[in-house]
């Protein structure tokens, strides 16, 4: 669970004025637009005030004193108003803007103390040669082509294959890959499913997707006749045939509401899932077919980078505190733990002796036993075939005539 | 805990990018600092105006009430204008808070993810995530180029665009993201190593003259240096000693060597016309080298005295004024070496140390790494999935059958592994192994006389595959090695134990 989130969340609602959306500052603007109001409208009955004055001298000297006393006491009044006007707003802008610099020095003191740990230019030990530069923008180029040719401003091979070379700089040999699987996508998201639906093989699973999808976005145009119509007769027969279960949860519902004239509760957010899933059937379909990697190397590698960074921090501050400089052997000095599907693409077999990866130098035996060792320590254990020797694991006697060199092949 | 794959903790991911959240504050923090200095501005000017209407007011006269009165309106006109500059800081308030939120929620989204234990969120967190690196790697190394094509995409900037901030808006990332600082950056950075311009940079100096003051900074010397020698090189010896006298000489306490150098060289630059030949130094991208200069720059042989001589003396503009006295003796051994300092103020090359000097500081001011995160990620990412086995491709024997070739070779024994890619493979090749400590096989192990160790459930599958696709026929309990490709009967199959 994290503890930071919400306590950053909280620092941050208080850049808010309380219960509402707008900004702190956002006072220091009401405040202004108040005053204006407030001057415009003394500055009104000061107007009024020269204007009455004005036509009451010369008609009427000694007859109205009253009159102009009471003209007077309201002049002192506007006059009294304009300062307290000009008091209240110098005091109330000068207030909240040293509260919203307050709450940012907060703010900035949780960044620093709480949310800054470590340095990241310190983690980048081993650096890249100046020439991969050109191998990371092909791994880009591959990126891009996979997961941005969907939504790209642009219709047609060579449009987008144009495209993608002078916005990205992409070369045609990795984008027209794509070029197929980015125009199906496009067309999809725009609510045709049609050139999909010429893709997808007869009898699949996206075929059948692709049919649901279309139903609801049928539906949703509210035309029931075609949409029952579409239902009843463009069943591929096959969808039947595999796939009675998923008519029956998927299909069977929608035509009955259609029948009952229902309404179909969030229809729209359940079209947009729909079409999701129908684009990531279709990618997975299309990778595989075309021997294309479904997620890219450079995903891969990112992906492996940042569970490895937490064993790194911890390496390193490890290190911090024992003085010791980082390994310059030729392997990372901490062991990261990968998930199965990032560790899958080799066999990695371990010496059970020297504790040390089999390489083709030092590649692995068979023991009569069934164990396995590396040559290396089999040499050592046999005084370089020289005599006959017991398996470290159990007591079986063998010799180095006896073993054997084996592969280890993941498939 | 909370982890589906070994992932890190989100709280691990929010110290990780600190700066998302740093960056937007620090610009908050700067706008809250203009809106104060506005009002400190406005309120001493309405106290004042308010002092002079007061005085008119106590008057009291008919006369002087209608000067008062047009006082008044031009006071209000006044707070207008205050509030519409007010509104326009507000805005951009607001727009930075809206980047703080879209921040906060997308970790929520990555907390969530991890609390719901749904993996397909979670990778499509981090495909975000990865998208998000590629991005700001291309914001900051690809060109900016000028607006032409591409009508439909929608740029505030409209005088420029760049494939990164494309990428971040195509994939509606780009809340996510400072583009705007990065950009800024690039732009004054490219002007320097593509354009030879300083402007962009003098300006920018201008205007965070204090940061770089506290920070002792030498990017103003180092940039007026460029400014008088680059006016040397043109011949305009008026202009430069205009430039030497107004910018360069207020330096004179902390870099009077290199003061004396850079007169000097007035007298010389007709003796070095011929400034070191332009080489491939210019094309290796600084940011990878940046920190490790002295090993891999290509063509860099510190053969001689003179070689190190020319090094360090170019180097040594930039690390201070540390080492003055042993330059100062070599340049007592070595009389001819004189020139080699004059030529080195006029590599070209200090166009790309500038630039480089300029981005450290620009980030530093920033606190975001000005190494590429996205080259971080990668270096560590290889190295955490390079095996021994990595980088030799296995030899197949092929048969006579094409299409079963085609199909194990393609297929079933195709490498998927990303460092050896076509792409990676290169760049992993320097770089160190991943460390184990115990063997990751698979199930079953089971030997075929000619050595081979496979899954036992696997082979028979793959055995199984070719009889289902017509590619071999194979009898009950046969198999084949799809290396190989001999037949063995599972009789053959001997139970491993790697221990
Ligand atoms: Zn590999």
């Amino acid at each position: 669970m994290s503890i930071l989130l919400p306590v950053l969340k909280l620092e941050l609602d208080k850049l808010y004025e309380d219960g509402s959306q707008e900004p702190l500052i956002h006072k220091c603007k009401e405040d202004t637009h108040e005053f204006k109001t407030q001057l415009k409208k003394l500055k009104a009955h000061l107007n009024k005030h020269i204007h009455e004055v004005e036509a009451s001298t010369g008609i009427n000297n000694n007859s109205n004193v009253e009159e102009s006393k009471k003209r007077l006491r309201r002049r002192e009044l506007v006059v009294e108003k304009l300062n307290k006007a000009h008091r209240q707003w110098d005091h109330s802008v000068k207030r909240n803007c040293k509260h919203t610099a307050q709450q940012h020095t907060r703010i900035n003191k949780f960044l620093n103390h709480k949310m800054h740990e470590f340095d990241l230019d310190l983690v980048y030990v081993n650096k890249l040669p100046p020439e991969s530069r050109a191998n990371i923008d092909r791994a880009i180029s591959f990126h891009i082509s996979r997961y941005n040719v969907g939504n790209l401003p642009a219709n047609g091979r060579q449009e987008i294959i144009q495209y993608l070379n002078q916005v990205y700089g992409i070369t045609e040999d990795i984008s027209e890959k794509f070029v197929q699987m980015g125009q199906i996508v496009q067309d999809m998201k725009q609510g045709d499913t049609s050139s999909c639906v010429k893709w997808s093989r007869d009898g699949s699973l996206l075929q059948f997707e692709l049919y649901a999808l279309n139903a609801m976005q049928l539906f949703q145009h509210g035309d029931v006749l075609q949409t029952y119509e579409y239902l009843t007769e463009n069943v591929p027969a096959s969808a039947f045939k595999y796939r009675q279960l998923q008519v029956i949860t998927q299909v069977s519902p929608l035509l009955t509401q259609l029948l009952l004239g229902q309404k179909i509760d969030d229809l729209e957010e359940k079209i947009q899932l729909q079409l999701n899933k129908c684009i990531s059937l279709f990618t997975k379909e299309y990778c595989s077919q075309n021997k294309l990697p479904y997620d890219s190397a450079l995903f891969l590698i990112i992906l492996s980078g940042v569970i490895s960074f937490q064993f790194f921090i911890k390496y390193q501050s490890i290190r911090a505190s024992a003085h010791v400089d980082w390994t310059t052997e030729d392997e990372l000095p901490f062991d990261v733990t990968l998930p199965e599907f990032l560790t899958h693409f080799h066999p990695i077999f371990i010496c059970p002796v020297l504790k040390e990866e089999t390489t083709l130098e030092n590649p692995p035996y068979s023991l009569p036993c069934h164990h396995i060792l590396s040559k290396k320590s089999l040499d050592r254990l046999s005084k370089n075939g020289t005599c006959t020797f017991k398996c470290p694991y159990c007591p079986v006697n063998a010799s180095k005539a006896k073993t054997g060199r084996v592969n280890f092949v993941m498939l | 805990m909370g982890s589906l794959f070994n992932e890190p903790s989100t709280d691990f991911h929010l110290k990780l990018n600190e700066q998302l959240f740093q960056i937007p504050h620090e610009l908050l923090r700067k706008n809250v600092k203009l809106v104060q200095r506005l009002i400190d501005k406005e309120s001493q000017g309405l106290n004042a105006d308010f002092q002079e209407l007061n005085a008119l007011l106590a008057e009291n006269t008919l006369d002087q009430d209608k000067v008062a009165l047009a006082k008044l309106g031009e006071l209000i006109a006044r707070v207008d204008t205050f509030e519409k500059k007010l509104n326009s800081r507000l805005k951009e308030d607001m727009q930075l808070l809206n980047r703080i939120k879209q921040r906060v929620a997308f970790f929520q989204e990555l907390e969530d993810a991890k609390n719901l234990k749904d993996q397909s969120r979670l990778a499509s967190w981090y495909q975000k995530y990865a998208n998000l690196l590629i991005g700001d790697y291309l914001i900051r190394n690809s060109r900016i180029k000028a607006r032409e094509l591409n009508e439909d995409v929608q740029l505030e900037d409209d005088k420029s665009w760049n494939p990164g901030v494309i990428f971040l808006k195509q994939q509606h990332l780009d809340d996510l993201l400072d583009h705007d600082i990065l950009l800024a950056a690039n732009r004054i950075s490219k002007s320097l190593t593509e354009e030879h311009d300083l402007n962009p940079l003098i300006k920018w100096i201008g205007e965070n003259r204090s940061f770089l003051k506290k920070r002792c900074s030498i990017l103003e010397f180092e940039s007026r240096l460029q400014e008088y020698v680059e006016l040397l090189k043109t011949g305009d010896f008026r202009g430069a000693i205009d430039c030497f006298q107004q910018f360069l000489l207020q330096f004179m306490e902390t870099n009077f060597e290199d003061l004396k150098l850079a007169s000097g060289l007035l007298v010389f630059i007709k003796s070095c016309e011929q400034p070191s030949k332009p080489t491939t130094e210019e094309i290796i991208d600084p940011q990878i080298i940046a920190g490790d200069e002295f090993s891999k720059e290509s063509n860099l042989v510190l053969k001689t005295k003179a070689d190190v001589h020319q090094h360090f003396f170019h180097r040594r503009v930039f690390k201070g004024a540390t080492n003055v006295t042993d330059t100062f003796k070599f340049s007592h051994l070595t009389r001819n070496m004189n020139f080699a300092r004059y030529t080195d103020l006029l590599n070209i090359k200090r166009w790309s140390d500038l630039s480089q000097l300029f981005l450290k500081e620009y980030y530093s001011m920033y606190g975001i790494s000005h190494l590429d995160p996205l080259l971080m990620y990668l270096s560590l990412g290889i190295s955490t999935l390079k095996t021994k086995e990595c980088l030799h491709g296995t030899e197949f024997l092929s048969s006579n059958n094409k299409e079963l070739d085609h199909y194990i070779h393609s297929g079933v024994l195709r490498n998927t592994c990303p460092v050896c890619s076509d792409e990676f493979a290169p760049i992993a090749k320097e770089l160190p192994y991943a460390h184990h400590t115990q063997s990751k096989l698979f199930e079953n192990p089971v030997m075929l006389p000619n050595g081979n160790i496979y899954d036992m459930k696997k082979l028979k599958m793959l055995s199984a595959a070719l009889v289902r696709e017509n590619l071999f026929s194979l009898k009950d309990h046969e198999v084949m090695d799809p290396i190989d490709k001999r037949i063995f009967s599972e009789s053959e199959f001997v139970t491993m134990y790697p221990t």
